[in-house]
């Protein structure tokens, strides 16, 4: 054995592995703006990861299938109504004055509000891709990642779907307290395809799934193997000198971690 | 063939691997191979254990001692051919030979022993070889190592000999009875292990297999 | 359409002077209603001539526009009425801003800010909601004018919302009294504060009302 400890899983052990890896990466809450439409939607999306049957590939590739990427998309669509529906502009409104006879003064037109419209879904996606393992020290804490090697395809077309059944509703109740506006519902639903959705849910995921890692392995470089008991017996610790993570193939394809000490 | 085997973890350490953890272990607590009685160990520190005494009539408080162990050096088998066993230890298969030194100290009381007035004591000490053999067990606390036999080759004539080896053995038994090596530790922290086989020596490494808790 | 305010004009206002006495005069538009004009600017006139026999009274329409970043009015030249005629300010679009019209002859004066008789206020209300005004400077005269959504559930509810659109409300100021004092008018329509007596007098929104220099 040329390192001094080396630690093997096989697929089922690397499954949990990386299950347990899955749970413990947090993604704190996306937010930002793109197009919908030619509308310069709003957005915030929160994610988590589970599951995905994992399969070793050597030299040091880690394929999950089926991940599921639970999320939920808020988003705040501005609507300028006068894209809808004309101004109204009034004639000039004329009343008799005592001491002059008829005046006629003119009314302003009057123009329509941008309304925000709120659309909130969430649902589950699968998707599978390959990932890469990388091991790096930081700041003290040796790190073992897998880390997406491309963007996977996944099929948004229910969640554009959930959007589109979901605008309906919101378009309405966004224009309920305007009077006579409602009759631009479903113009504006219609100037909103499934496709400009489908794009839309792309341009939010696509950064986050090309960024994808999870930390498989995170311990201090200063590894603590037994813990202080009382004040004669303090802690020990070993160094971990270096670690070094790959994919070994034999009878069946296993996890290994090499450590020097 | 996979490490794994028909399980679903592995985790190997190897001779030095080993020998390092020891190290560390008796580096931090070194009052685990330093064992002695007052005047010579005071009090128990993280640095010396105190033991009472050796109670004996007519030696007023006992026969003060100080046994002094060095950093013991594990050779996982097969055996080291550059620092073999002496030819009373035959190292098996899976069996771990240790080589370390032995620091016996006594309070020599001079004077009449009995009579009512202070003694002066002298240290008087000599350095021994201990070579012993032992098996990897695994312990509620973590992995240990159970001594099977010990032999002090210095020791002369040979009814002296088996008297130190016999005391050596109950020594350094118990000294290493504190040295435990947790399963997290053989697996540096990748995954909790539930142990299904070993500690097992084999190829100068101690490997052990399990599931994944 | 902003804040109910006699004092401060802006797009959806008139306001409206009738001049009794033949004479000429000078006027001005200003942000703040200055009370004195501003020596770089040149001043608007109006040549109140003589009626004709048998002349009925006639109104002049005066729109208040933008001249580069400064207000200005859309004729150049004097504009000749006759007396007892009434001269309408209303502004261009939203881009006038606010705005104040001020001006006097050597037997005639009037501002926009303190409404005499033979003044009117217009305001088009844009908002739903109830809204209670006053004279800041006359206690006793208020009022209140509520303001509904226009009916959307018969067949022609845009039609509808036009014609009554098209019928100005109208409360008459009497120095310390307003007839009617409450008024129910439809999103979008105006109300008319024709002053038939008093002097001094303006319509704001009761409450926290703007500061005019």
């Amino acid at each position: 054995m040329a390192n001094d400890i080396v630690v093997a899983a096989d697929e089922t052990a690397a499954t949990r592995i990386l299950h347990d890896a899955e749970k413990t990466l947090v993604v704190p809450t996306q937010a930002g703006s793109a197009s919908l439409a030619g509308y310069n939607t709003s957005w915030s999306l929160s994610v988590n990861f589970t599951d995905g049957d994992v399969s070793l590939t050597p030299p040091d590739v880690i394929r999950l299938a089926n991940v599921q990427l639970h999320y939920s998309i808020t988003l705040s669509i501005p609507i300028d109504l006068n894209a809808f529906l004309p101004p109204i502009c009034p004639p000039p409104v004329c009343f008799p004055v005592p001491f002059v006879g008829l005046i006629c003064v003119p009314l302003p037109c009057i123009t329509w509000p941008t309304i925000n419209v709120p659309v909130s879904i969430s649902d589950t996606a699968s998707f599978s891709a390959d990932f890469a393992l990388t091991t790096k020290l930081v700041s003290g804490v040796w790190q073992v990642e897998v880390a997406i090697v491309r963007i996977p395809k996944i099929d948004l077309g229910p969640a554009a779907n959930a959007v589109i059944a979901a605008l309906g509703p919101a378009v309405a109740g966004a224009l309920a307290p305007i009077p006579l506006a409602g009759i631009a519902v479903p113009f504006i639903l219609a100037s909103i395809s499934t496709a400009a959705v489908t794009g839309l849910l792309g341009t939010i995921l696509a950064p986050l799934l090309s960024n994808l890692k999870f930390t498989i392995y995170k311990q201090p470089q200063q590894f603590q193997i037994l813990g202080a008991a009382g004040a004669i017996d303090p802690a020990v610790f070993i160094t971990l000198l270096d670690v070094e993570a790959a994919v070994q193939a034999s009878d069946k394809n296993e996890l290994v971690l090499s450590v020097d000490i | 063939m996979s490490l794994t085997g028909t399980h679903h973890l592995f985790a190997g350490v190897s001779e030095d691997g080993i020998n390092d953890l020891v190290a560390a272990f008796f580096s931090a607590r070194p009052r685990y191979l330093r064992f002695g009685s007052p005047p010579f160990v005071g009090a128990t520190t993280a640095s010396a254990t105190q033991t009472p005494s050796l109670p004996f009539p007519g030696v007023p408080g006992g026969v003060p001692y100080l046994v002094q162990f060095g950093l013991p050096i594990f050779d996982l088998s097969p055996v080291d051919p550059l620092a073999p066993p002496p030819p009373s230890l035959v190292l098996g298969p899976g069996q771990v030979s240790i080589f370390t030194t032995v620091d016996l100290t006594l309070g020599c009381l001079g004077g009449d022993i009995g009579r009512d007035r202070p003694r002066k004591m002298s240290p008087t000490e000599t350095q021994l070889d201990v070579w012993a053999i032992g098996t990897p067990v695994m312990g509620g606390s973590g992995i240990g190592f159970d001594i099977s036999a010990v032999d002090l080759p210095q020791v002369r004539p040979d009814s002296l000999r088996d008297v130190f080896d016999c005391l050596l053995e109950m020594l350094l038994a118990g000294a290493l009875r504190a040295l435990r090596l947790p399963l997290q530790t053989v697996t540096v922290g990748v995954a909790v292990l539930s142990l299904e086989d070993g500690p097992t020596i084999t190829s100068d490494e101690l490997d052990v297999w399990g599931s994944i808790t | 359409m902003d804040a109910l305010d006699s004092r401060l004009l802006h797009y959806g206002d008139c306001f409206a002077q009738q001049f009794p006495s033949t004479g000429d005069l000078s006027y001005w538009v200003s942000r703040t209603g200055a009370s004195t004009p501003r020596p770089d600017r040149e001043l608007a006139s109006i040549k109140v001539v003589a009626p004709q026999a048998g002349e009925e009274h006639r109104q002049h329409d005066v729109t208040v526009q933008l001249d580069g970043d400064q207000l200005g009015v859309d004729h150049t030249s004097k504009l000749r009425i006759a007396a007892g005629d009434v001269v309408v300010w209303h502004a261009a679009d939203a881009s006038v801003g606010y705005f104040a019209v001020s001006g006097h002859g050597s037997n005639f004066a009037f501002d926009s800010r303190a409404l005499t008789a033979g003044s009117l206020y217009t305001h088009a209300f844009a908002e739903v909601g109830s809204y209670a005004w006053s004279d800041p400077g006359h206690g006793h005269l208020r009022g209140r004018i509520t303001v509904r959504a226009p009916e959307a559930s018969n067949d022609d509810p845009i039609g509808q919302w036009f014609a009554q659109l098209c019928e100005a409300a109208i409360v008459s100021v009497r120095a310390r009294s307003a007839d009617p004092p409450e008024l129910e008018i439809v999103q979008g329509q105006a109300v008319a504060w024709i002053i038939e007596e008093g002097h001094g007098i303006s319509i704001t929104e009761a409450g926290p009302t703007l500061e005019v220099n």
